[in-house]
């Protein structure tokens, strides 16, 4: 057999569709219709449409591609297409809105009113669908996203499953936007409700920070390089300081957050489900379920405080009025909508341990805040110090090796290390090595919602939290939750634009660290 | 007898660079050096080296490299080189990424002692891209050291004046155990995805094996090499599904390599159609949609090309095709 025809049958026989090119061409998308509850919010238009046009418009989605919007408005099939034309062509960013790429997408957008708690709805949903699938040969396949208030999530499952739209003759999947419940015992009557007509593989609950490029670079940095895994446990590292800072306030969200509060709201799931990538073990395979495996190990083995140890290992803030460069700020309190008294907080910082043998007594930092000095989301590991100092005390105390995985804003990855400064004599001073990932590959990265939105469609739930994960990370913030429900805090206890309370400064000190300024 | 290019002092040059880049990036944010990988490439006769210039230095922001351009000026009189660096500070950064690059200006009795002194000067450890944009210095004996660098030999077949004889020649030099790469195979890539997208309905793909005409429209009055990488591809894939199709190649619009593709057969009619230089239709029996399909330039097609690790084996299979049906 000569070396082309070997080549032929390489490509023709490990490749169920011929015209399926792994090494060049983006992997399939399967055709299906994209059902919106609530398509007249704010996720839709700012985040779900965007992402989904920005799609259609890298030739990500197939020529059949459609969705169908559900709300309570009235409205009919063209003012829905009008309507989100406005709205993608204001919300798109990093990329053109092309007026004639839009008028092929639009042709799949579809508009359905109804009452999301009448079973007449799905009635209709369902004879929709079938006319939509009919026109656009969607094969059956359907994805229904969620994006209403949490308190009818229940009544859309409910709904669906009466109406016989959990199965079909494709695949039927539930996307279902965070929060997931307000407690361990909310979210784990949430997950019942919907596993009642949704099985748990077919469930998928979004957190759009798995989505991020760089949280998932953490995995190909972890585990394609051979070098840095020997030295991530407790014999090498000393400390790990997760940060999710915003320079912002609340954007009128003041009324969700006042019931939120920054440990609901960023700890429980991003922060937690970071800490899981950069502390699991690695898997096996890079299928779905042997990564959400390791994750929900990894989060099932982070110590529970007791509630006498909150007040040691956690720190509540909220943030006051302020001055930054010049600009006046008001406090939280003074933000419309929230309680003048409120007790919510607007920072949450907290120190888990990890009970597996490699992290046992390795603290790991998280904190997070509104009003920060800036916006920055990182991770540092910080390494022990060289165990003894050949250089003599006399050159100062050497600077750990540091390594900085960063996240936003400027995505990359910084190994701090000792260098001897040139000239006579043996002088030390820290120097950073840099890889900075826009630099290396320059692309526009894409949005986490076309990632999550893709995944979905393709059913890779690599991204998605699973049940036993969220309830995990329940657990680990209840106590927290618990002990700060009950106390009357002084707020507010930091500045807008200050890096947060003392309280918090004062946690990493009883251990001899600091905080990291970014 | 030209004088010699020293590749010692050039990299000392270059170690020069980066300590004065250093001294001047202490007062602001500092400066990044970025190396991916080593690309040469060299500005023949036919090329206008100053827009070879310009594609490697756009290409750099996606693929930080150690550049290093040989030009082949009849007027020079002896072999020169300089280094300089390529910077560009990143959107919302503080730091200076910066790119080194080496220009070496030779006269056509130095090529071979130009290509010869590219060896030592490659970066270590990373790998190698050699772009020769016109093909007829694919033939050319004195870049025989260039060539068995080892990297990636990429070159554009349409470009050549016998596109024919260009692609024969790659397949020469694959069947010589040379990663090659064409970028009139890259130009393809937009029009594949789009047809990759219709078969992936497997409603439509069932449906492929009762295709059995396929028709290309191509721009100029010859068959454009990608139009006939297409075709092969095509026909591979539909062959594969359990099909046969007879093809046929027309003239289309000068300015598109593909300006159209049709399959037809029993019940099935899928048809992609540039509509304007920058958008596709795509319909399949009678649903249509239409997609961006953005006019490619020596950067886009590298910047793609770059970016892949050999062997391409679907475009390994269609070159063989595309050579088998020119005899």
């Amino acid at each position: 057999m000569d070396a082309s025809r070997g080549e032929l049958l390489w490509w023709t026989v490990s490749l169920p569709n011929p015209f399926q090119d792994l090494y060049r061409l983006a992997s399939p998308v399967p055709e299906c219709v994209v059902v919106i509850f609530g398509a007249n919010g704010d996720l839709t238009k700012r985040k779900l449409l965007p992402a989904l046009y920005r799609l259609s418009y890298e030739r990500r989605l197939s020529p059949g591609f459609a969705i169908l919007g559900i709300s309570r408005s009235p409205m009919g099939d063209e003012a829905f297409r009008e309507k989100m034309r406005d709205a993608v062509a204001r919300h798109l960013e990093d990329s053109p809105f092309e007026a004639e790429v839009w008028e092929g997408f639009a042709k799949g957008l579809f508009y359905l009113a109804g009452d999301l708690f009448t079973a007449e709805t799905y009635t209709r949903l369902r004879a929709r669908l079938d006319e939509i699938e009919a026109a656009r040969r969607t094969g059956g396949n359907a994805l229904f996203y969620l994006s209403t208030q949490p308190s009818q999530y229940e009544a859309v499952a409910r709904g669906l499953g009466e109406a016989g739209l959990a199965r079909g003759r494709g695949w039927r999947r539930l996307v279902v936007e965070k929060p997931f419940g307000r407690d361990f015992a909310s979210a784990r009557q949430l997950s019942r409700s919907l596993q009642e007509f949704f099985p748990e593989s077919e469930v998928y609950r979004i957190d759009h920070y798995l989505g991020k490029e760089t949280v998932q670079n953490i995995l190909a940095f972890r585990f394609g390089n051979g070098i840095f895994e020997p030295l991530w446990n407790r014999r090498y590292v000393n400390h790990v300081q997760i940060t999710a800072a915003e320079s912002i306030g609340l954007e009128g969200r003041g009324a969700y957050y006042q019931e939120a509060g920054a440990l609901r709201d960023m700890i429980q799931n991003h922060l937690l489900q970071v800490m899981a990538t950069v502390a699991m073990e690695p898997c096996a395979t890079f299928e779905p379920d042997a990564v959400r495996d390791e994750r929900a190990k990894l989060l099932r083995s982070i110590r529970i405080l007791k509630p006498e140890e909150v007040p040691t290992h956690a720190a509540a803030g909220q943030f006051g009025p302020g001055r930054v460069g010049g600009a006046e700020f008001h406090g939280f309190r003074e933000e419309p909508g929230v309680d003048p008294e409120s007790q919510t907080e607007t920072y949450a910082a907290a120190t888990f341990f990890v009970d597996n043998w490699r992290w046992a007594g390795v603290p790991f930092y998280i904190r997070t805040g509104k009003h920060l000095p800036k916006r920055v989301s990182e991770i540092a590991i910080q390494f022990n110090e060289a165990p003894h100092s050949v250089f003599g005390p006399e050159r100062g105390r050497l600077a750990p090796n540091l390594l900085v995985l960063r996240i936003q804003p400027e995505e990359g990855i910084s190994l701090k290390f000792q260098s001897k400064k040139p000239g006579a004599g043996m002088q030390l001073r820290p120097v950073s090595m840099d890889f900075n990932y826009g630099a290396s590959f320059g692309d526009r990265s894409p949005a986490a919602y076309e990632t999550l939105l893709l995944d979905a469609i393709r059913g890779d739930a690599t991204l998605y939290t699973r049940q036993d994960m969220v309830e995990a990370s329940w657990k680990v913030v209840e106590p927290i939750l618990q002990v700060w429900g009950e106390t009357r805090f002084a707020f507010p206890n930091y500045a807008a634009g200050s890096w947060g309370p003392a309280a918090a400064d004062e946690m990493l000190a009883r251990r001899g660290h600091a905080w990291r300024r970014p | 007898m030209t004088s010699a290019v020293q590749p010692d002092r050039v990299l000392r040059e270059l170690a020069d660079l980066w300590v004065s880049l250093g001294k001047e990036g202490e007062e602001g944010g500092g400066v990044l050096r970025a190396c991916a990988m080593t690309l040469v490439s060299v500005a023949g006769p036919e090329d206008d080296a100053q827009e070879i210039g310009e594609t490697l230095a756009g290409l750099m922001r996606h693929h930080p490299s150690r550049m290093i351009v040989l030009r082949l000026e009849p007027a020079c009189g002896e072999l020169a080189a300089r280094v300089f660096a390529q910077c560009w500070l990143p959107f919302g950064g503080r730091r200076q990424i910066c790119c080194e690059q080496i220009e070496i200006r030779t006269p056509p009795q130095g090529l071979a002692d130009a290509a010869a002194a590219v060896l030592p000067l490659v970066a270590a450890d990373l790998p190698v891209a050699v772009w020769l944009r016109h093909p007829s210095l694919l033939e050319h004996r004195d870049l025989n050291a260039l060539v068995s660098l080892g990297g990636r030999l990429i070159t554009d077949s349409a470009r050549a004046d016998e596109p024919d004889r260009a692609l024969r020649r790659l397949r020469e030099l694959r069947n010589a155990g040379f990663p090659c790469a064409d970028l009139a195979w890259t130009r393809v890539t937009r029009w594949r995805e789009l047809v990759a997208q219709v078969f992936a309905n497997p409603a439509y793909l069932e449906r492929a094996a009762s295709l059995r005409k396929m028709e290309v429209w191509h721009g100029g009055a010859e068959p454009h090499p990608s139009a006939r990488y297409l075709a092969a591809w095509l026909a591979t894939c539909l062959e594969a599904a359990g099909g046969g199709v007879e093809t046929t190649l027309h003239p289309g619009p000068a300015e598109s390599s593909i300006s159209r593709v049709s399959l037809r057969g029993t019940g099935m009619h899928v048809e992609l159609e540039k509509v304007d230089a920058a958008l596709v239709e795509v319909r399949v029996d009678g649903l249509s949609n239409r997609a961006v399909l953005p006019p490619s330039s020596d950067r886009s097609l590298l910047d793609e090309e770059l970016r892949l690790m050999p062997p391409d084996r679907s475009f390994l299979a269609a070159l063989d095709r595309v050579c088998a049906t020119l005899g």
